[in-house]
Formats: structure tokens, C-alpha cells, sequence
């Protein structure tokens, strides 16, 4: 499996050149032409193609998005007023949540969500 | 006693009929009920045959929520469990929901054992709020189900009213998440867009809320797979379009951007159509973002079949900036159109932001950037455009082009020449219906060259321009364009060749009159002027005329040897030897002092000569022919001036 140029620099994706060239210049440090040939071409490689705007976008916009990450800070941000808003409904009509929404799933569904 | 007589062998054997008939006509819940009827070994033996449709069956009633069905199968089921034993516990699942929700909690509860222990095992709460509902209600069970994850996507509230706005910032979290909490996703979705005013300060606290509530629950469905997974993302895009500054949202945008664009491309979970072109012209509307995203539209939608997608995307940039850039990929996506579709007409769209795009210079600009398929838009273009606006186009590209594009587009415009079919035919009206009807293209070829008689830019059109025009005046007003693009006594010269081969000898004598009258001075002008003329094979008689004019403009002088005026007067002695100055055998009384050059010709003396003129003032010749502006010829030497001393 092939890495993008952001992996290689192990840097998150981003648009900001400054990032990009911190973290070429951090990498460099350890994969210096002399010592690590290979790795200091993978290296330029990668920064070559981020340095080109068309190759920044492209490599950007490419770049996985890591949703579990991503789901974690959508929760942090929203998870205690959501509890909290549950918590304000009445007993039956939180039994009649339960059931229109959970009926609806299949049982793979069902303990993926309840156990994630 | 015979088997006819036992009632219960007739009963076995109504039962195998009945199974029998249920699995032929394929009526899963008859012959479920039937197999129910059957004894124990004779189940076992046929249960097999029926459980995967009595398992595919439960399965489509399950997604229809049909629990009345699933109900019925549930009776099937609980009469013949053999049905199940394959089962990893997803039918079983479902018929306990169909039994629960038609008020059949024996059966349910019978169906939840099948699933329980492992449900138990993995997600314990949910169990536990099962079972609680299944033994009379879960308000006993509120812990539990305080601890199941809120399911927005599927809560319904029959009549529920929908939560106030807020009133303050403050307000805005709480009451969006009561808002998830209470309704389903269609009202929560219909309510932040557009029900609750967005505005102020607790409108936009509303709006971050809501963005995020909605990438939650996308990301929710999303990682748990369930559901319409991209449909919150439409009311995200909503909610960061409301926004307004696209410096607020930038973040918003791009995270859009980056979880909708790479599934643009997968084969399978798409996002839809209204969605990718929203999220694309919400990344267009910030500047700062709109290269890094035309960038990735460029690399979307690569096939050959998928150019309709491809224009699509480009219209909704163009629509969002109205720039050249979209319209031009836009047509280039048009005109690069596999061959099956090359009887579709181009969408109005393209042909309606022409005007606009000529009209603010967009266009033109295009054409002059060195863009990959400058050539192809150019070819798009003449199929799209009027004459007269393709013509302006060309006219306003070529003042500003450099090289490389100035040769595109005279390799164009020769090609369109070529494939004129009609060219010398005396224009349309010698050309019949049918031929029209069979190349309107080639009909178009011939309008465009009828009606702005070629674009004089080259020599090869300027040629082709002369050798059409139907008067002088045609053929003058081309002169004078062609010499406009440029000045240089070359093509100056260029111009008189055409003309002296077409044989309009009075042009090609007016032409002749302007070069040394402009150039008159010129030293260097005139030597390149007669190398390029000697080396052209002109005829003697106009290199005689500027050899003539060059010794006049060098006179006494001494040109540096080995340059341009050195080798030209050269050449010019080589071929007109100075005769003055072979006559020694005149007394020295007599001997007159060598003559100017301009004394030899008929010419004024340089004290009455008019000063030189720019090129601009030379055109007027309003006198002479209808395009004035374009000719000098009234204002030039008159035929009669011209000089005649010198020819070969």
C-alpha cells in the first residue's frame, strides 16, 4: 500500500505551506541525505508534490478522513447536551423513541451502535 | 384401516399439500404455517428447503417496517422454529419486533430468547432495555436506555410540537439538541433550514449547532451503517451556506469538502448529485479555496462517458463565479464528448454566458494563459459563437497574444480555411438547401470567411483575403489590417508580394510608395528591407526602388562593416552598380557634386516632405474607400508621385 505525501511528512492534511514546510524540515532531521538516501528521496518527493498548489489540493483532497477521530470530537461537542435533552423527555415517550428507533435496525446494526 | 382413514396421516398430507402449494406460488407465511402442522421428523426434513426464503422474506418485510407481516411470520416461526436454527439471529431479531409492536409479547419474548445471550454479551443495555419493554414496559429500564446512543435519525413523535427557537446564543445548543432529540431527521432537517430564522447572534450560534449536529449524525450513520448516510451532510452544507463569510466557515467548508469530494469518485455509497454540487459551490464561493477546488473538479468525473457529469460540475462553479475558467472546462467537456453523443446540442448554458464572458474579457484572458486545450476551446468556440462575436474574440485574443498562441491560432484559421468546401463558390446563395443541410458546419465555415472576410493576421490569410476580396476597396481594407498587426517593412513588403502576385498593380504600387515613405532614413529598415527582398526573390524592380532609397539614407556615411546596412548595400551594388561614378572623363569644372539619392527621384526634397507619421495616422484615406479609418491611400503619394526611376 502506498502512502500519501502528508504520511510521509507525518503531518495531518493541510492547505498551510507553513505546516507542510515545518514538517518537511522535521523529517529531515531524520532522514538526512547522507544517512538515509532512500527515505531522504521519499521525503522530497512527497514534499515536492505539496509544494505545488495543484499537488497540495490534489493530496488534500485525497487524504482519508479518520471518521472515528472525527465522530470523537462531534460527541465531545455534543454528546453531554444531547444526554442532557434525552434526559428532559418523559418516560413513555422515551419508551416510544426506543422502540421506533431501535425496531428499525437490523441486529448487526443494532449492537454495532449500542456497543459503539 | 387404511391411510385414507387416519385422520391424521390426512391431516399430514393436507399439510404437505398446503407446504407444497405455499413454496410453489411462493407464499412464504402459507407454507411456514404449514410446516408448523407437521410432525417434528417431518419439519426437520423440510424446514431446510423453506429457510432461506422464510429468512429473505422476514428480511424485506423487516426494511418495509411491515410488522403486521413480520407478526404474522413471527406465528410461522414460533410454530416451526426450525425455520431459525440456521439463523445467526438477524430474523430472529426482527420477528421479535414485529410480535413486540403487534402486541404479541409472548411470541416477542420468545424471538428475543434466540438473540438475548449474545445481545447480553455485546451490548448489555440494550438487552436490558429489551427485556424490560418485552415485560411490560421500559420506564424501568430509564438507566438503560439513557445509555443507548440517541437515534435522531429514526426517533418519531406523532403529533410532537417542534421545540421554540432560541432566544439567545446561550439557548442554541440545548435547543437543537432538544430538537434532535424530539423529531425525526426530516424535521429536525426542515427546522434548521429554514423554519427557525437564523439570524443574530443566537441565529448563528443555532447554525454552528446545527452544523455539527449534523456531521455527527452523518458520521454516526456513517460508522455504524445505518441509514441514509448522507442526508445530514445536505442540511451541513445548509448550515455553512448560511453562514455567510466564507472566512468563518472556511474549516467547515474544507471538512465538507474532504468527506464529500473523494466519494465523488467511488463506484459505490456515491454521494448524491444536489449534495456534491453543493459542497463544490460552497468551496468556489471562497476565493481563497476555489483553485485548490477547481483543482480537485478536475480530477472528477474522468471518463469519457462521464463528460455530462463533468459540465455539470463546471456549471455550478460557473454558476457560483461566473468565471472563464468553468465555462471554458465546461465546453472543453462538451466538445471532448464521446462520439456516440456527438448529435447532442451544447446546453444553453454555454451558449448564454458567451456574451457576458466577451463582454468582461474573461475569455480572451482564458485563451491567454497557456492552457492544455487552448486549440480545442478555440475549435469549441467557432461552433458556438457568431461570426461576429468569434471575430472579436480572435481580434482582442490576438493584440495580446504571444507566439505560441498567435501560431494556434493561424494554424486554426488555416485549418477552417481548408475545410471550407465552398471557398471561391461566389458565397451561399450559389450553395443548395441540401448541401447546407448536409454540413452546417462547413455552412458556417463559409458565413464566417463570407461575412468577416478571414482575419488578415497571417500572411497565408491575408492572402486568402486578398485573393476573395471583391473590390479594391475589399482587398485595400485588408492591407491596411494586415500591415496594422505589426509595422515592420517586412510586412510591408509580405503585403506588396500578395499583392503584385494577385496583380493589383495599383496596390502593390501604393504599398511600394508607403514603404519608402515610411521608411525613408531608415537605414537599417531599408537594408533588411532589401535583403529580405533580394532573398525573396522580389521583383528587380522593387529591390532597385529600396537599394535606391538605402544609398540615399546612408549617403557619405560608412555603415559598420559586417552589419546589416554593409551587407545590404553590398548587395545592392552587386546588382545596380553606381554608374555616377563611373564617368571620370568629365572635367572636374563640371563635375557636379555626387547627388543626394532623393534628388534622383522624382521625390519632394526632404524640406517639403511632410514629417513621418506613426503608422495610426497614416489610416484615415476617407476619401478613398468605405473602411476609411483602416486606409491611408488618400493620404499617401499619389499614383502619379510615385517613383519611377531606378526599375530593372
Amino acid at each position: 500500500m502506498t502512502s500519501g505525501p502528508f504520511d510521509v511528512l507525518r503531518c495531518e492534511p493541510t492547505l498551510d505551506e507553513g505546516a507542510i514546510r515545518r514538517a518537511y524540515y522535521a523529517e529531515l532531521r531524520l532522514h538526512p541525505p547522507h544517512l538515509d538516501p532512500d527515505g531522504f528521496k521519499r521525503l522530497r518527493e512527497a514534499y515536492d508534490v505539496l509544494l505545488d498548489p495543484q499537488g497540495r489540493a490534489a493530496s488534500f483532497f485525497a487524504a482519508p478522513v479518520d471518521l472515528h477521530a472525527l465522530r470523537a470530537r462531534y460527541e465531545a461537542q455534543l454528546g453531554v447536551p444531547l444526554a442532557a435533552a434525552r434526559a428532559a423527555a418523559s418516560g413513555s415517550e422515551r419508551v416510544q423513541r426506543f422502540v421506533e428507533g431501535w425496531s428499525a435496525l437490523t441486529w448487526a446494526e443494532a449492537i454495532a451502535r449500542a456497543s459503539g | 384401516m387404511g391411510r385414507r382413514d387416519d385422520p391424521k396421516a390426512r391431516k399430514v398430507q393436507r399439510a404437505l399439500d398446503e407446504l407444497d402449494r405455499g413454496v410453489r406460488r411462493g407464499d412464504v407465511e402459507r407454507a411456514a404455517a404449514a410446516l408448523g402442522e407437521l410432525p417434528a421428523e417431518l419439519r426437520a426434513a423440510h424446514a431446510p428447503g423453506l429457510a432461506a426464503r422464510f429468512g429473505a422474506e422476514v428480511a424485506d418485510a423487516h426494511r418495509r417496517r411491515d410488522w403486521a407481516r413480520l407478526a404474522a411470520l413471527g406465528r410461522g416461526a414460533d410454530g416451526a422454529p426450525e425455520l431459525l436454527a440456521g439463523d445467526a439471529g438477524a430474523t430472529a431479531w426482527a420477528l421479535m419486533w414485529g410480535c413486540g409492536r403487534q402486541s404479541d409479547p409472548a411470541r416477542a419474548r420468545r424471538m428475543f430468547a434466540r438473540v438475548e445471550a449474545e445481545t447480553a454479551a455485546r451490548a448489555p443495555s440494550l438487552a436490558r432495555a429489551l427485556k424490560a419493554w418485552l415485560h411490560g414496559g421500559a420506564e424501568g429500564a430509564a438507566g438503560d436506555l439513557d445509555a443507548l446512543p440517541q437515534l435522531a435519525a429514526a426517533a418519531t413523535r406523532s403529533g410532537g410540537a417542534v421545540p421554540s427557537a432560541p432566544a439567545t446564543a446561550a439557548e442554541a445548543t440545548a435547543a437543537v439538541c432538544a430538537l434532535a432529540t424530539s423529531q425525526p431527521w426530516a424535521a429536525v432537517a426542515a427546522t434548521l433550514g429554514g423554519r427557525w430564522a437564523l439570524t443574530g447572534e443566537a441565529g448563528a450560534a443555532t447554525r454552528t449547532a446545527g452544523y455539527a449536529l449534523s456531521v455527527r449524525e452523518h458520521l454516526e450513520r456513517t460508522v455504524l451503517g445505518f441509514g441514509e448516510a448522507w442526508a445530514p451532510l445536505s442540511l451541513a452544507v445548509r448550515m455553512a451556506e448560511a453562514a455567510g463569510s466564507t472566512e468563518a466557515t472556511r474549516a467547515e467548508t474544507l471538512e465538507l469538502l474532504r468527506l464529500v469530494l473523494p466519494a465523488a469518485s467511488r463506484a459505490a455509497d456515491r454521494p448524491p448529485k444536489e449534495l456534491l454540487h453543493g459542497v463544490i459551490r460552497l468551496g468556489v464561493r471562497d476565493v481563497a479555496l476555489r483553485p485548490m477546488v477547481l483543482s480537485a473538479v478536475a480530477a472528477m468525473a474522468q471518463g469519457p462517458a462521464e463528460w455530462r457529469a463533468r459540465a455539470a460540475l463546471y456549471r455550478t462553479v460557473y454558476e457560483a463565479t461566473a468565471e472563464a475558467e468553468a465555462w471554458a472546462q465546461g465546453l472543453l467537456a462538451y466538445f471532448w464528448r464521446p462520439e456516440a453523443d456527438h448529435e447532442v446540442d451544447p446546453e444553453p448554458w454555454l451558449v448564454g454566458a458567451i456574451g457576458a464572458l466577451l463582454a468582461n474579457g474573461g475569455l480572451a484572458a482564458w485563451l491567454l494563459r497557456p492552457t492544455p486545450g487552448r486549440k480545442d476551446l478555440l475549435e469549441a468556440a467557432f461552433d458556438l459563437m457568431q461570426p461576429d462575436e468569434y471575430e472579436r474574440l480572435c481580434d482582442e485574443v490576438w493584440e495580446r497574444a504571444d507566439d505560441d498562441l498567435r501560431t494556434q491560432l493561424s494554424v486554426w484559421m488555416a485549418e477552417l480555411i481548408e475545410e471550407n468546401p465552398f471557398a471561391g463558390m461566389g458565397g451561399l446563395g450559389t450553395i443548395s438547401p441540401a448541401v447546407i443541410a448536409s454540413s452546417m458546419r462547413a455552412v458556417q465555415a463559409a458565413m464566417f470567411q463570407r461575412q468577416v472576410r478571414m482575419l488578415p493576421y497571417s500572411e497565408d490569410f491575408f492572402r486568402v483575403a486578398v485573393g476573395r476580396a471583391k473590390s479594391d476597396a475589399e482587398a485595400s481594407d485588408a492591407v491596411a489590417r494586415f500591415v496594422a498587426r505589426g509595422g515592420t517593412i517586412q510586412r510591408r513588403l509580405m503585403a506588396l508580394r500578395v499583392l503584385q502576385e494577385d496583380g493589383m498593380k495599383f496596390l502593390a504600387d501604393e504599398m511600394l510608395s508607403e514603404v519608402l515613405e515610411v521608411h525613408e532614413g531608415d537605414a537599417t529598415a531599408l537594408a533588411e528591407g532589401t535583403l529580405w527582398c533580394s532573398g525573396q526573390g522580389a521583383p528587380m524592380r522593387v529591390v532597385a526602388e529600396l537599394a535606391a532609397a538605402l544609398r540615399a539614407a546612408v549617403g557619405d556615411g560608412v555603415p559598420p562593416p559586417g552589419g546589416v546596412v554593409a551587407k545590404a548595400l553590398m548587395v545592392a551594388d552587386a546588382l545596380f552598380p553606381r554608374r555616377a561614378e563611373k564617368k571620370p572623363k568629365k572635367p572636374a569644372a563640371e563635375k557636379k557634386p555626387k547627388k543626394p539619392a532623393a534628388e534622383k527621384k522624382p521625390k519632394k526634397p526632404a524640406a517639403e516632405k511632410k514629417p513621418k507619421k506613426p503608422a495610426a495616422e497614416k489610416k484615415p484615406a476617407a476619401e478613398k474607400k468605405p473602411a476609411a479609418e483602416k486606409k491611408p491611400a488618400a493620404e499617401k503619394k499619389p499614383a502619379a508621385k510615385k517613383p519611377t526611376g531606378g526599375g530593372a
